[in-house]
């Protein structure tokens, strides 16, 4: 599993403004599926990462470990939880 | 005359001194007015400027050749009057159609057809509308509109495709936008991968417009106040051998013996065309593909959308001045060795408000932490450009190009050189105006590159769709990197790094 960071306009890696994941899946387990975190906190489907392969200028994305990733994720779920 | 001497042509006696007939005066030669004519006559004589005041009068009366003669006093509207006398019998004519006809000898012939109202509107022939800004089909909601309240910042919470009552990968196998893999195989209409979809616009993805149409066609850059004539601006190659109407790139070594990429699959856009129609609800609420917007997102996106207009030149006219990007973009062209950018650019460079709407509902999903004004303006390419360059100069060209920009103002934010890599092919850069203080987008290619990112287009769509399964996507990228691997390297374009502004 990879972990990114989107990093919109305005923002870095340290504050991006979304997360995206690629895990591997398939009979070979080399399959990759695409998800990104949505304001639930949930994982869905996304084809963020694959646009950035293709060369999308909007966001970077950048490879955060898994723990940089959960941590992201839980200083959301404060802020949205209080209404922000 | 009585003083001429008898016999002189002019003198009223004959040389015999008899006095000759009276000279007949040309208006007692003239034919009587039937007595209908007379009356129609006398009134339109009195009301040929006070329109307001009788038209509706005159209206229950009015002959359609009547009809057909006022409205031959304006060029514009007599081919759409003529052809519909049978309308004119029935139906009372426009309260302003006269004075539309006494205005149209002094206005443009773009700012009558924005003045016309709606029922005259009707009457124009197709190519007098074609310059008004597209908009939303005006729909009843339907259900699947209803969502859950936002209850956050952007929205993002409660939308079609997280709230849907389906597991993930059950709406993954639900999706319909997708022909099976033997019917990808089949098809050997490449048209259908180049311009066959919804709209014949993209999605806001990294490629380019899918409209190829422009290849041929004449820019409306001619008209313009600037007059940059792209005939004679046309190949910019210094033996004059590169034209738009014969790429070079179909002399490019490799190409012709790469595998046949025109039989390879193509996507049926159309398929759900019948439920692919964007919706706009009463509310404002805005719903295509899956993807929906708030009445205030929708609101957001048009208003975003409207500064995009603005900033990129066209005025009310539908033509161009000195200001707006468009404009500065074909002054950077005039200024290059090499290069040109897409001949159709003033017809493609403004993304469209469907489009536009998707992109933002896409990003709002996906960067939970910004806000739907925030994101609006994010939208990189609701203008972009693109220029094309020979193989030969397409390094250099590039460079140029940067500097050009760089020279007009404009900032540099990202760029992102795709030539190495396996799928698409080219330089993606994003700049923003501080002008406008809005961010655009220049692609860089070849004719080649640019070729087969069109081509592809149908493949980049079903590639980047989220409802793809995962195998499929595999497979149509495996194809598309294919398809990619018979572009030609330009020499030298790996000199040109990757960039990103800091901050």
């Amino acid at each position: 599993m990879t972990y990114y960071a989107i990093v919109g306009s305005g923002r870095t890696a340290q504050a991006p403004s979304g997360l995206a994941r690629r895990r591997y899946a398939g009979r070979d387990g080399r399959t990759p599926v695409d998800e990104a975190l949505r304001r639930e906190l949930t994982w869905e489907p996304d084809s963020a990462i694959v646009e950035w392969e293709f060369g999308e200028v909007g966001a970077d994305l950048v490879e955060i470990s898994e723990a940089v990733a959960a941590r992201l994720a839980a200083g959301w779920r404060v802020l949205w939880d209080d209404g922000g | 005359m009585e003083r001429l001497p008898p016999g002189h042509p002019s003198s009223p006696y004959n040389d015999d001194m008899t006095p000759k007939p009276p000279v007949a005066r040309l208006k007692n030669l003239e034919l009587p007015l039937h007595s209908t004519e007379q009356g129609s006559s006398a009134a339109n004589a009195g009301t040929e400027h006070e329109p307001a005041r009788n038209s509706r009068a005159e209206a229950s009366t009015v002959s359609p050749a009547s009809t057909s003669a006022a409205a031959s006093a304006t060029s514009t509207l007599a081919a759409s009057a003529t052809s519909l006398p049978s309308e004119s019998t029935t139906r009372p004519a426009p309260e302003n159609s006269t004075g539309l006809a006494s205005e149209s000898a002094t206005r443009p012939a773009s700012e009558r057809t924005a003045r016309l109202p709606s029922e005259s509107t009707t009457r124009l022939p197709p190519e007098s509308t074609t310059r008004l800004p597209p908009e939303s089909t005006t729909r009843l909601p339907s259900e699947s509109t209803t969502r859950a309240g936002a209850g956050s910042s952007n929205g993002a919470a409660g939308r079609s495709r997280v709230a849907s009552p389906l597991g993930a990968t059950d709406r993954l196998l639900t999706r319909n936008i997708l022909v099976s893999a033997a019917q990808l195989y089949e098809t050997e209409e490449p048209d259908a991968v180049i311009g066959g979809l919804p709209g014949g616009e993209t999605d806001g993805s990294a490629e380019g417009p899918d409209e190829v149409s422009g290849w041929l066609s004449t820019p409306t850059w001619a008209d313009t106040e600037l007059g940059v004539d792209d005939a004679s601006a046309g190949p910019a190659t210094e033996d004059g051998s590169a034209s738009w109407s014969t790429p070079d790139w179909d002399d490019t070594p490799g190409w012709d013996d790469a595998p046949d990429t025109l039989t390879h699959p193509t996507i049926d856009a159309d398929q759900d065309h019948a439920t692919d129609e964007p919706l706009t609800g009463p509310d404002g609420s805005w719903e295509w593909n899956g993807r929906y917007l708030t009445p205030e997102e929708s609101r957001i996106a048009d208003e975003a959308l409207g500064r995009c207009r603005i900033a990129e030149g066209r005025n009310v006219f539908g033509g161009y001045g000195h200001s707006g990007l468009t404009p500065a973009m074909r002054r950077i062209e005039a200024q290059l060795e090499h290069g040109q950018l897409l001949p159709d650019t003033e017809n493609t460079a403004l993304k469209q408000a469907d489009s536009f709407k998707e992109k933002l509902a896409d990003l709002i999903m996906r960067h939970p932490d910004k806000s739907a004004e925030e994101l609006a303006l994010d939208v990189h390419d609701g203008i972009r450009y693109a220029f094309i360059f020979d193989s030969e100069h397409y390094a250099d060209g590039t460079l140029q190009a940067h500097s050009r920009l760089k020279g007009s103002g404009f900032d540099l934010e990202v760029r992102r050189n795709c030539w190495q890599g396996s799928e698409y092919k080219g330089i993606n850069s994003r700049w923003r105006d501080p002008a406008h203080d809005l961010v655009f987008e220049v692609q860089f290619h070849t004719a080649a590159s640019w070729d087969a990112s069109q081509r592809a287009h149908g493949l980049y769509q079903a590639i980047t769709d989220a409802g793809t399964p995962p195998e499929e996507r595999a497979r149509l990228r495996s194809i598309y990197a294919e398809m990619s691997a018979a572009v030609p390297v330009p020499r030298g374009c790996a000199t040109i790094p990757d960039f990103r502004k800091e901050g």
